[in-house]
């Protein structure tokens, strides 16, 4: 492919190119020109309306939602990363079946959110509903825990709660999938090196399993804290009454009618985003080259 | 130190039996190799002893003592892998400490024996290292220190140079031999090469589907085999086999006679009692050149002595002494 | 220790099924099970099962029309990413391009936007004239392409990567030119692998609720999901709402398990990105 360039040739590889452009650019336009309007019109308004984004802050609605947000965060990211690791520890190593469990495994992926915010809303629906018959002890099978049916969607607290549980329940094998090909990149032979060097399968868990699973782990720390931050679904279905950003961005533009304060509330979120993803890569690279010198 | 002894061992996989009852007495301080064509269950063998396999049937002595029911730190043995299993984000020095931490030895221990260790395989400079920072060489003697410090009774060896390149291979298995002269400890050293299961060992104990065919000094092995199969996997270029009607010198007919390279002399001239075949390539490995000879369907390699040159495509008659003729039975396969 | 594994293995299957069979049995329910007055507990299992239901859901007109708007977005995405996404991945997969990086990035960047900020310039954009005046389902479906395509690009470029260079070769040596090996040669063996691509955008596309909840908000024509959220709004009865749900759900559930080995890849691109 190389050589000396003669005319002819020089022709042909432009046409090449020309040839591979063309079929590179239609796809990377779209996504491209979407990339630029978004940035554009999110910046635009978020500085031509009434309240500039800098000036957020004062915005009483924007700190209790951001608040929210954060502890939504906060909560959320460790738990999905627990329930993650506990599913993929659980189907790591193979036997009888473990195809199925892992293809049971992937269901809840599979649900639209929206359904999965409703199913669990008809769950803990009040003042009647099977969750609420449980806990009032209205089956044999179970010891009554309340006097008084529990009123889900009208307590903050509860219903953030609702809203994380949703949230974990269907993204579980997300970071179990993540998690399970940070597990099987761990050889066998280590294991067994450590079981005959005396290691007890807590031990190898402690000095193995984690120090080895420590990039999966932040890797699914900052996905996770990422999706987190920009959950709309969840709590716009089962906690309205207490918005986080996503909500409030919603309320904002078809409520309220003011995409300008919307975009900047949406701006706003981006930055959060890219802060949580800078301060999460930045620990990533302490915590690696801390694990590496041992 | 110790010795061990495997009482009718058996270990079967669902329908592959990899280990078909086999009993072995390993002496205290013994080099001793198992040696077979790979899939013949030597691994399995010796992670039974290790206790990362279950024995389908079978005793397990260390020491006198049966260790069967016992975990792997239980056994005072330590193994080697073969592909190290170095702990990736370790140093040099914890991978070495480790089982020593897991041991909760105390820090003075810890740290003398590491030193030790450290020096003793020429470590020396690289303490601080992780695994893929240091030469094939250096982590397989990485891999041997981990399992040294520990002072095992019994030290288990898997294929440990076969990860290594020939000429690295070569120097490892003088260094391996050295070591064992230091420390005495009971070695079971598995691999496929008989090569090195020839230049290392005390004695080898060869393997074909998960039976032990025959157990003996490298001598024994190779000069009374005594089974066709260990006859042909031991020694290289292995033996030839002719059968029994070819070989005028040999009365039984019926067995199949086999004579290594060495053993045959070559005349281009008539010889009495000689094979008659036709003379082809000569193979030249360093210090020996080997010629093979075409009789008819076969073809047989001979040691050629120095200076000796035959040309190709000659007739020429082949023949060796009776008493280096190996005679086996040709349906069993065992010597007579 | 084994049995622990196996007892906490069906803990975490009856937390993953029990949504579901309460779905499922909701959808069945009769009148007794789902409204008690408070009197009895909602049995587990509804007293009559009855596929009511599903009767009445079939002879809705709305419902009916909410299915085929997502059907029709759904086909739209489709169609579009994977006109647009094949022939670069392709093109990623084949030819050495200069600063490829920096162009994946991009093509990845418009993805890093959470989709609640994406959608405001989206919406005011689509929602103005000229894009107005197209009709919503391809309004939905231009925004679900922008979701589904850097995934369609992603798998594709997969694709192509695992089908021999030689073919082509082969081709080109025979005298074909390079459109023509790219549609009669390479198309129909990727077609499989391009299928999947197909599938994944397809259900991306019927499981969104948050482009096409604010691209739809005003008109009657909308996709099942934003259909299932203003039923909502009238507080129907939970085996009317379970019903649509169900529906909803079947689907995707289905082919899930078909294509689980590009679901994994989809679902681990994302991580990367
Ligand atoms: N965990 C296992 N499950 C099933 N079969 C096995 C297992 N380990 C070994 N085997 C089988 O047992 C036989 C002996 O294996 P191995 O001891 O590893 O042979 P070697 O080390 O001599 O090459 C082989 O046929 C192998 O396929
Ligand atoms: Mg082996």
């Amino acid at each position: 492919m190389s050589g000396s360039i003669k005319p002819s040739s020089l022709l042909l590889k432009l046409k090449s190119n020309l040839f591979t452009i063309g079929f590179f650019i239609p796809a990377f336009l779209y996504l491209f020109s979407f990339f630029v309007i978004i940035v554009v019109f999110l910046l635009k308004f978020s500085f031509s309306g009434n309240v500039p984004l800098l000036h957020l802050l004062s915005v009483d609605e924007f700190k209790a939602a951001l608040w929210r947000s954060f502890w939504f965060m906060g909560v959320g990211t460790p738990l999905q990363l627990v329930v993650g690791l506990l599913l993929a520890l659980l189907i790591q190593q193979s036997f009888k079946g473990v195809g199925m469990v892992r293809s049971l495994f992937m269901i809840p992926i599979a649900i639209p959110a929206l359904v999965t915010a409703i199913i669990i809303d008809l769950l803990f629906s009040y003042p009647l509903g099977p969750i609420n018959d449980l806990l009032l002890g209205r089956h044999a099978f179970f010891p009554q825990i309340v006097s008084l049916p529990v009123n889900w969607s009208g307590s903050e607290f509860l219903s953030l709660g609702l809203a994380i549980l949703g949230k974990t329940w269907r993204d579980m094998p997300i970071s179990m999938l993540i998690l399970l090909a940070g597990l099987h990149s761990i050889e066998l032979e280590q294991y067994e090196a450590a079981k005959t060097m005396g290691a007890r399968s807590w031990q190898q868990f402690k000095y193995l399993t984690l120090p080895l699973l420590t990039p999966a782990i932040l890797t699914i720390l900052i996905l996770r804290s990422i999706e987190n931050w920009k959950e709309f679904v969840f709590p716009f279905v089962l906690a309205p009454a207490y918005p986080l950003l996503g909500v409030l961005i919603e309320r904002l533009y078809h409520v309220e009618q003011n995409p300008a304060l919307a975009a900047s509330v949406a701006l706003g979120l981006v930055i959060l985003i890219a802060l949580t993803t800078l301060i999460f890569t930045t620990i990533t690279k302490m915590v690696r080259k801390y694990l590496v010198r041992v | 130190m110790a010795e061990v002894k495997l009482k009718n061992l058996t270990k079967r996989f669902k329908d592959v039996v990899a280990v078909d009852n086999i009993s072995l007495d390993i002496e205290d301080g013994e080099f001793l190799t198992l040696v077979g064509p790979s899939g013949c269950g030597k691994s399995t063998t010796l992670r039974a002893v290790a206790g990362l396999e279950n024995p389908t049937a079978g005793d397990i002595l260390i020491d006198g003592q049966r260790v069967n029911p016992l975990p792997p730190q239980k056994r005072h043995i330590s193994m080697v892998f073969q592909s190290y299993a170095l702990f990736p984000h370790m140093s040099v020095e914890s991978n070495l400490a480790f089982g020593l931490k897991i041991r909760k030895k105390s820090l003075k221990h810890k740290s003398e024996k590491v030193k030790w260790a450290i020096e003793l395989l020429g470590l020396s400079g690289f303490e601080k290292r992780l695994p893929k920072e240091l030469s094939g060489g250096q982590r397989q003697r990485v891999a041997l220190g981990r399992a040294l410090v520990l002072e095992p009774k019994v030290l288990l060896l898997d294929e440990p140079l076969s990860n290594l390149d020939a000429k690295l291979r070569l120097r490892m298995r003088t260094e391996l031999k050295r070591l064992h002269k230091k420390i005495k400890t009971t070695i079971i050293y598995v691999t496929h090469d008989q090569a090195e299961a020839m230049t290392l060992s005390d004695r080898l104990a060869v393997m074909k589907d998960g039976k032990i065919l025959q157990v003996g000094t490298p001598e024994e092995i190779y000069q009374k085999p005594a089974d066709i199969f260990c006859a042909g996997f031991i020694g290289s270029p292995p033996m030839n086999f002719v059968s029994g009607e070819r070989v005028p010198q040999v009365e039984d007919k019926n067995a199949m006679v086999g004579i290594r390279p060495e053993d045959l002399s070559i005349s281009l001239a008539e010889t009495k009692d000689g094979i008659v075949g036709r003379s082809s390539v000569t193979e030249t490995l360093g210090s020996d050149n080997y010629l093979y000879v075409d009789i008819s369907d076969l073809l047989i390699s001979v040691r050629l002595k120095p200076e000796e040159k035959i040309p190709e495509d000659k007739p020429v008659w082949l023949v060796a002494r009776k008493e280096k003729h190996h005679l086996f039975d040709k349906s069993t396969g065992r010597r007579v | 220790m084994k049995i622990l594994k196996f007892v906490l293995i069906g803990v975490i299957l009856f937390f993953i099924i029990f949504p579901l069979f309460m779905m499922t049995k909701y959808s069945i329910s009769d009148r007794e099970s789902i409204v008690t007055g408070g009197e009895y507990p909602e049995p587990f299992f509804p007293f009559k099962p009855t596929l009511e239901m599903f009767g009445v859901l079939w002879s809705r007109s709305d419902f009916m029309k909410a299915g085929l708007t997502s059907l029709w977005v759904g086909l739209f995405a489709v169609a579009f990413s994977l006109l647009l996404g094949a022939p670069t991945a392709y093109a990623l997969a084949r030819f050495r391009i200069p600063g490829v990086a920096i162009l994946l990035f991009f093509l990845l960047s418009v993805r890093l936007f959470p989709d609640i900020s994406a959608v405001i310039p989206v919406a005011e954009l689509l929602l103005s004239r000229p894009f107005s005046l197209l009709p919503p389902v391809v309004l939905v479906g231009l925004a679900h392409t922008l979701l589904a395509l850097p995934y369609t690009v992603y798998i594709a470029k997969g694709v192509f990567e695992s089908i021999p260079r030689d073919l082509e070769e082969q081709a080109f040596v025979l005298g074909a030119a390079k459109s023509r090996t790219f549609f009669k040669i390479l198309t129909p063996l990727a077609l499989p692998g391009l299928g999947a691509a197909a599938i994944y955008t397809f259900f991306l596309s019927w499981n969104e609720f948050i482009f096409a909840y604010f691209l739809t908000f005003q008109g009657t024509e909308t996709t099942l999901p934003v259909y299932l959220l203003r039923i909502l709004s009238w507080s129907p009865q939970k085996n009317f709402i379970s019903a649509i749900s169900l529906l909803i759900c079947v689907p995707v559930i289905i082919f899930t398990f078909l294509v689980q080995r590009y679901m994994r890849e989809g679902l681990t691109a994302g991580a990367v990105k």
